[in-house]
């Protein structure tokens, strides 16, 4: 195949499966705990992160990681404590990330076409040493996500029963908040900070139609997402579309037409 | 004399400061009862049940579990307690198997794979309530009545000395209802271990209950289903249950 003898899709191929497994990982936890939403309102935390680390002159997705730990922390601190007003504090957190992110790059005077790479992807931004450190921390993610397993999935199905027993409920809600917040920016370089919510979410969505089992949920979204990053990617390219869209338009269309077949299966 | 599995005394909770959702309750319950919470919405059950567990603040008053403070008593996985419905995670495809196997996660366990006792203890509670060929069945698939069977099997695979339901039967009907009341009332037998079932309607467990106490803002009944007074036996009139804050008329016939 022609895309793959070009240097930058091969690397970009390499840390779109990495996100693309890992993305769904971390978004089952999210899904089962009903926070369907937080990838997205992480993302947006990040941004601020991106705008921060290019005005200070510090790696912007070192930065955005910083910034989205922080959020997740912020996030989980209003949850735990079931704050009256937790949802507008989430709303004031997730857009005042946004609108931060837009004023500090602008007045490090990157508010022109640079700035779309990190809002919804860009092939060519993604060099080696994101390869390096994609795949480090694609793979401790997975490793805590099915180290803490039991504890994880026992949370999400009865977080109050699991309190009781003894579980470290609140210890494992900020680690999912955290690993949410390392996946969001370890995917800015290939989806974006808009749109890593989508492939976090929409992967596991869709097994979620047919899957039979919460583990089986995981491993085939999981690698479905791989997929949909392969194809969102392919399409990116010969199309000329922005990435992070492409996967997440895709994945979209693959749950409506699944959505469609298993009601038709059913019938 | 044994120290009680449950001793409140003197419990006050209020809401927003000034609002007495309930005042002045002393309970004590000891092992191997099965108690019936009951009371009008809104008189403060699950009030009283969330004071006992910790999840909801206390104004005043002190609670003990097995002795101690609950959060010691749940360090050592003691307490079962299941959930109203709404609170559970059960729209996904979470499988019969992998919910009751969640209930031998404690403070330790939550690290790394299920160990082969864990696994023989979860297998040992779904045949407890009688579901063991429906184990690789998605929970969300199963009927109202069997979903909360299978959520008592959850608790029951943490082998608890006290369980604790919160509407355990809400929107199940009146046959799974019964069915659930004489399930309990078995393993209320046959395991020895104490079990508070809170709802506003107790009229399918009082046959099966050693105690029952009714809530209101305090409490205004405690004793057995037997002595409290007919006209308190017709749904209808519980929501006219004596309220702590505004009569001293008791709920018993007798008395």
């Amino acid at each position: 195949m022609e895309v793959l003898e070009l240097d930058f899709m091969r690397t970009a191929y390499l840390v779109g499966i990495v996100v693309g497994l890992v993305a769904p990982l971390v978004g089952l936890l999210l899904v089962e705990r009903r926070m369907s939403l937080i990838g997205d309102g992480l993302g947006h935390v990040a941004f601020a992160g991106v705008g921060a680390g290019l005005v200070i002159g510090v790696e912007p997705v070192i930065a955005a990681l910083v910034a989205a730990i922080l959020g997740a922390v912020a996030i989980e601190w209003i949850r735990a404590r079931r704050l009256a007003a937790g949802d507008r504090a989430l709303a004031l957190l997730f857009y005042s990330g946004l609108a931060g992110g837009v004023v500090l790059i602008s007045s490090a005077g990157h508010l022109t076409g640079g700035i779309n790479a990190y809002l919804f992807g860009s092939i060519l931004t993604i060099t080696d040493h994101d390869i390096v450190m994609t795949s480090l921390v694609g793979a401790l993610v997975a490793g805590v996500v099915g180290a803490g397993w039991r504890g994880f999935t026992a949370v999400a199905i009865d977080e109050e029963g699991s309190a009781i027993r003894g579980v470290p409920v609140r210890m494992l809600n900020l680690l999912v908040a955290v690993l949410a917040a390392v996946t969001v920016a370890v995917s800015i370089r290939t989806v974006g900070v808009l749109l890593i919510g989508a492939l976090m979410v929409l992967p596991v969505m869709i097994t979620g139609l047919f899957a039979w089992s919460l583990r089986s949920t995981a491993v085939l979204g999981s690698a479905l997402g791989a997929v949909i990053s392969i194809a969102g990617l392919t399409v990116a390219y010969y199309a000329n579309f922005a990435p992070g869209g492409t996967i997440v338009l895709l994945a979209a269309a693959l749950y409506a037409v699944t959505l469609i077949g298993t009601a038709l299966v059913k019938r | 004399m044994d120290t009680p599995i449950i001793d409140v005394r003197d419990l006050t909770v209020t809401y927003g400061g000034d609002v007495a959702v309930i005042s002045d309750v002393n309970l004590r319950i000891e092992r191997s009862q099965f108690v019936a919470i009951a009371g009008p919405n809104g008189g403060g059950k699950t009030t009283l049940l969330r004071a006992i567990l910790g999840l909801a603040p206390r104004t005043s008053g002190t609670i003990t579990l097995f002795g101690e403070a609950a959060q010691h008593a749940a360090r050592h996985g003691r307490i079962g307690y299941l959930p109203q419905r709404s609170q559970l995670g059960i729209e996904g495809p979470v499988t019969v198997r992998e919910v009751v196997l969640s209930g031998t996660v404690g403070r330790r366990g939550w690290l790394g794979p299920a160990s082969r006792s864990e696994r023989a203890q979860a297998a040992r509670a779904l045949e407890q309530v009688g579901l063991t060929d429906r184990a690789s069945m998605q929970v969300r698939r199963l009927s109202g009545g069997q979903q909360q069977r299978v959520f008592l099997a959850k608790v029951l695979a943490g082998s608890p000395e006290l369980v604790l339901l919160d509407e355990p039967t809400a929107g199940v009907d009146a046959a799974s209802q019964e069915q659930f009341a004489q399930l309990l009332c078995e393993l209320n037998t046959d395991l020895g271990a104490a079990i508070v079932y809170v709802s506003h309607e107790f009229g399918a467990v009082e046959r099966h209950v050693d105690r029952l106490v009714l809530v209101n803002g305090g409490i205004t009944f405690d004793g057995h289903p037997s002595s409290l007074d007919h006209r308190w036996h017709d749904p209808s009139h519980r929501h006219d249950l004596p309220h702590t804050h505004t009569t001293s008329e008791s709920a018993t016939g007798d008395v």
